[in-house]
């Protein structure tokens, strides 16, 4: 069973004590005992591994015989992992400057094109002229719809046999960005 | 594709698969009577190289190594992003990807990017990238451009350490040490699996 308990827009400054609070919040709105819950899994930001101590320390006097657990989602382990190798993530020493370069590179350049309707129509000319089909023109679309938010804070909780997630975004986000994952 | 990895890596993809358009429309947009014309000189009139705006034949080439090297990355990424990963499945496919991209090769598309035919459906994995120590027995391979055997060694072992399969080494920060016990968060579920683990357990994570 998988159940989205809250879904809010997050005004506040997302530290560790705000969101769990804004977790606490969430449960009871829900009707959830803290007792139930087993787990709890967020990103790797330091503010969504401490809002995990820190919804455990709000909820301390309510458990009775065991801890919630945490785990950090590794989908975005992946990614962190994958950005820090290829030299595009925020990391503090750039492990791979050249690739890191080439990417911001290729980015510019496809941005330049497809946000651009006269330079589109120059590709599509060279694409025509070339026969190519047209689901092949189609999908240099790739740029516009894939941009995902980087700052959503996934928070799902294992309670017994079921899957309860939490979703929060940054409130500049919310407007006309798909929510995906 | 659920992260901005995942989306930065299709765009590698199409980029590859279009290369030979792109150029070829960036030559047009740079040319005399372009609408990119004035970006080949500077503020103050200077000249701007021209290969600061399209793709040499090593960016070329890094790109599609890149493109092929990274694909055990983005089969872990959308199995993690899958509605039931479970631990046990979750270490043999971290292990399996760690071990392929410890690879000294892998195969890489042939580009295509320039012909006529259509290049959606045409690609094929025809050459072999291989490390430098390989390639000397072998004529036939693809030197490994250094930055994609960086992305695959610095990936494979960024993600042993967050997956709490090893650390770093207190007195030699470039030497991992694999752990002598898995973490308890996968030991756990993988021991009380009943394909995995023993003792005819069929218990679930809700009875601990």
């Amino acid at each position: 069973l998988e159940a989205v308990l809250a879904f809010d827009q997050f005004s506040e400054s997302k530290t560790a004590q705000n969101i769990a609070a804004w977790l606490v919040d969430g449960h009871r709105r829900a009707g959830l005992k803290a007792d139930y819950i087993l787990c709890h899994a967020t990103d790797g930001a330091s503010n969504a591994v401490a809002s995990s101590v820190e919804f455990q320390g709000i909820t301390s006097g309510l458990k009775t015989d065991r801890d919630i657990r945490h785990y950090v989602c590794m989908a975005h382990q992946v990614n962190r992992s994958a950005k820090y190798a290829s030299g595009t993530g925020d990391f503090r020493f750039n492990q791979n400057p050249e690739l890191g370069a080439l990417l911001k590179k290729m980015h510019e350049i496809n941005g330049r094109i497809y946000r651009s309707e006269t330079r589109l129509k120059v590709l599509f000319a060279v694409q025509k002229e070339k026969n190519r089909q047209e689901e092949s023109l189609m999908s240099f679309d790739f740029c516009s719809s894939h941009r995902p938010a980087d700052s959503a804070f996934f928070s799902s909780i294992l309670y017994h046999n079921s899957f309860l997630f939490f979703i929060t975004m940054s409130s500049e986000k919310l407007s006309g960005v798909p929510i995906e994952g | 594709v659920t992260t901005r990895w995942n989306s930065d890596h299709e765009e590698v993809r199409a980029t590859n698969i279009f290369m030979g358009d792109l150029q070829r429309s960036i030559a047009i947009m740079l040319g005399e009577n372009g609408c990119d014309a004035g970006l080949l000189k500077g503020a103050n009139g200077e000249a701007i190289d021209r290969m600061t705006l399209m793709f040499s034949s090593t960016d070329k080439m890094i790109l599609r190594q890149y493109e092929c090297a990274a694909e055990p990355v983005v089969l872990l990424s959308k199995f993690f992003q899958l509605d039931v990963p479970t631990s046990h499945l979750a270490l043999v496919h971290i292990r399996a990807r760690i071990a392929q991209l410890r690879e000294p090769k892998f195969s890489m598309y042939a580009d295509i990017s320039h012909s006529t035919v259509q290049i959606l459906s045409g690609r094929v994995k025809t050459e072999t990238v291989m490390l430098d120590e390989v390639i000397e027995h072998d004529e036939h391979g693809v030197a490994m451009h250094r930055c994609v055997e960086t992305f695959r060694s610095e990936f494979a072992e960024d993600l042993e350490i967050r997956a709490g399969l090893a650390t770093r080494d207190e007195n030699n920060p470039l030497v991992l040490i694999p752990v002598e016990e898995l973490p308890i968060d996968i030991a756990i579920s993988c021991l009380l699996h009943p394909l995995v683990g023993g003792e005819n357990c069929t218990c679930c994570l809700s009875c601990l």
